[in-house]
């Protein structure tokens, strides 16, 4: 009875640590829901007909073929109460626009009740799309043609704009300034646990724990009852029904124990399957899509760089 | 009574005492790395803040330069901007930082105020360039502070969480600040530039 007081104990105890662990690893959500991705072109607005969605994704898709370089356009309806600024860096990050080691992605954002409109920039692009020139294409392209209601035009043209800037540089062979990041700091360190994900260092413990768990539970589920000897049980499976989604099913247990007479048979039901939900985040509902799969954006990201304007 | 220790017993409580050891160990070195990671990460995000700041500096003698002629402006706005430049590059702290830059912050304010009351300067192209290029600054100097600050928050739980405060407190990890949400940054200081 005493083994049983410790392992509960034991339990309780790293019950306690993992629920720190993962307490710590929660970190709190947003409080704008930000709309997930399909695509480079992104209408949630629906002020752009069909062709003109059509001749911005080839028009952008072929940008990213030859250069790399991501251009997503986004409209919203509302920028729920934050400025238009705050909102294309929080979406920006989000998505990671731009390719994660370059962060040469672009990011043009109309809020048609707002009515403002905004190039944001992505780190890497700052050198060919410059503030000045973000604000030049909004003054002079997105506005006057914003005023007119003409959105289709104003948002193509300022793309045809900016996809020319970026194959200009292109053939004059600079190539987009690379951000001094941040990260390569991490590299440079001599302690070599440094060149880890810190992701995976978080779940290190994590990890350790689980399998502690799992060994200490096997420990004691191959404990024979009568002897008291660890490891000493053969236990035997037998699937008498298995379970589906809809159903639970049952086995048979048969536990024999290796230095004793011990031996004891009995059933057990199995719980029913339950699907599986994946918990990854960031790709939000992307599908292939019809233009090749290749359109999700790479993780770059953006410092605040581009210019904004209302009409 | 006499109930005797088996071998099991003891096997079972030497492996109790191994992995209980071995996990402790095994937290305090990925608690002491993540915190390292954390303050380099830190690091990082305060090396762009600095960064961000000495662009606005930058564009000051363009702003001095084409509103020369609205401002009685002293020789005094260029010692402030080299004793910005330095005092950004010294500065370890929000607080330091923003004690740095303050004349220069309150020059770009009255700059601001300066174009807003003077039509012909409103309607010249390059005042527009330079406000354009003054917003994209500032901007960039908003998402950065606040990029800091998010470092520093998820910095900050960490190290505070128990039982890695008691590690933080012995491996000299301490709470680190934040940037303020500019109190007192809207009273701008005076300068004395004083309009024509």
């Amino acid at each position: 009875m005493s083994g049983s007081i410790s392992v509960k104990i034991l339990v309780f105890l790293f019950i306690a640590l993992l629920c720190m662990s993962i307490f710590a690893a929660s970190i709190y959500g947003q409080d704008i829901d930000y709309p997930d991705y399909d695509g480079y072109i992104n209408d949630f607005a629906q002020i752009l007909d069909s062709a003109s969605i059509s001749d911005l994704d080839s028009l952008v898709t072929g940008i990213e073929k030859n250069t790399g370089a991501e251009i997503a356009v986004v409209t919203i309806d509302s920028l729920e109460g934050i400025t238009i600024e705050e909102y294309a860096v929080e979406l920006f990050e989000k998505w990671g626009i731009g390719k994660a080691d370059e962060d040469n992605g672009l990011l043009i954002l109309v809020a048609i009740s707002d009515r403002e409109v905004r190039i944001e920039v992505g780190y890497g692009l700052e050198g060919v799309i410059t503030d000045l020139e973000a604000g030049r294409i909004i003054d002079e392209i997105i506005v006057p043609n914003f005023k007119n209601e003409d959105y289709n035009r104003g948002i193509y043209d300022a793309v045809v704009t900016i996809s020319n800037q970026i194959y200009g540089e292109e053939e004059l062979g600079i190539s987009p300034e690379i951000r001094e990041d941040e990260n390569t700091s991490y590299s440079s360190g001599s302690n070599p646990f440094s060149k880890i994900n810190p992701a995976c260092m978080c779940c290190a413990p994590f990890f350790i724990f689980i399998s502690l768990i799992i060994f200490l539970t096997n420990l004691f589920k191959r404990r024979c009852p009568k002897c008291r000897r660890f490891w000493a049980l053969s236990i035997k499976t037998k699937i008498l029904k298995a379970a589906s989604y809809t159903s639970s099913g049952n086995k048979e247990v048969e536990r024999t124990c290796k230095y004793c007479s011990f031996h004891d048979k009995k059933t057990v039901t199995i719980p029913r399957r339950t699907k599986s939900s994946s918990s990854s985040s960031g790709g939000g509902g992307w599908s292939g899509g019809s233009s090749g799969g290749s359109s999700s954006f790479g993780g770059g990201s953006s410092g605040g760089g581009g210019s904004s304007g209302s009409w | 009574m006499g109930k005797k220790f088996t071998i099991g017993c003891i096997v079972g409580i030497v492996l109790f005492v191994l992995v209980v050891g071995l996990s402790a160990a095994a937290y305090i070195i990925s608690s002491r790395n993540n915190m390292a990671t954390k303050e380099i990460a830190i690091e990082g995000a305060w090396a762009q803040v600095q960064n961000v700041y000495q662009r606005r500096l930058d564009l000051i003698p363009n702003l001095a330069e084409s509103a020369k002629a609205y401002m009685q402006l002293e020789k005094d706005i260029f010692e402030a901007i080299a004793d910005a430049r330095a005092g950004i590059d010294d500065a370890q702290t929000p607080a330091e930082l923003e004690s740095a830059s303050r004349e220069v912050g309150s020059f770009i304010d009255d700059f601001k105020v300066i174009v807003e009351d003077t039509p012909e300067l409103k309607a010249s192209g390059t005042i527009k360039d330079l406000m354009t290029q003054l917003e994209g600054t500032e901007n960039r100097i908003a998402v950065e502070r606040s990029r800091y600050n998010d470092v520093i928050i998820d910095y900050n739980i960490y190290i505070k969480m128990f039982p890695r405060n008691m590690l933080a407190s012995r491996f000299g990890f301490s709470e680190k600040e934040y940037f303020e949400a500019q109190a007192g940054a809207e009273i701008a200081p005076d300068l004395d530039l004083e309009l024509d």
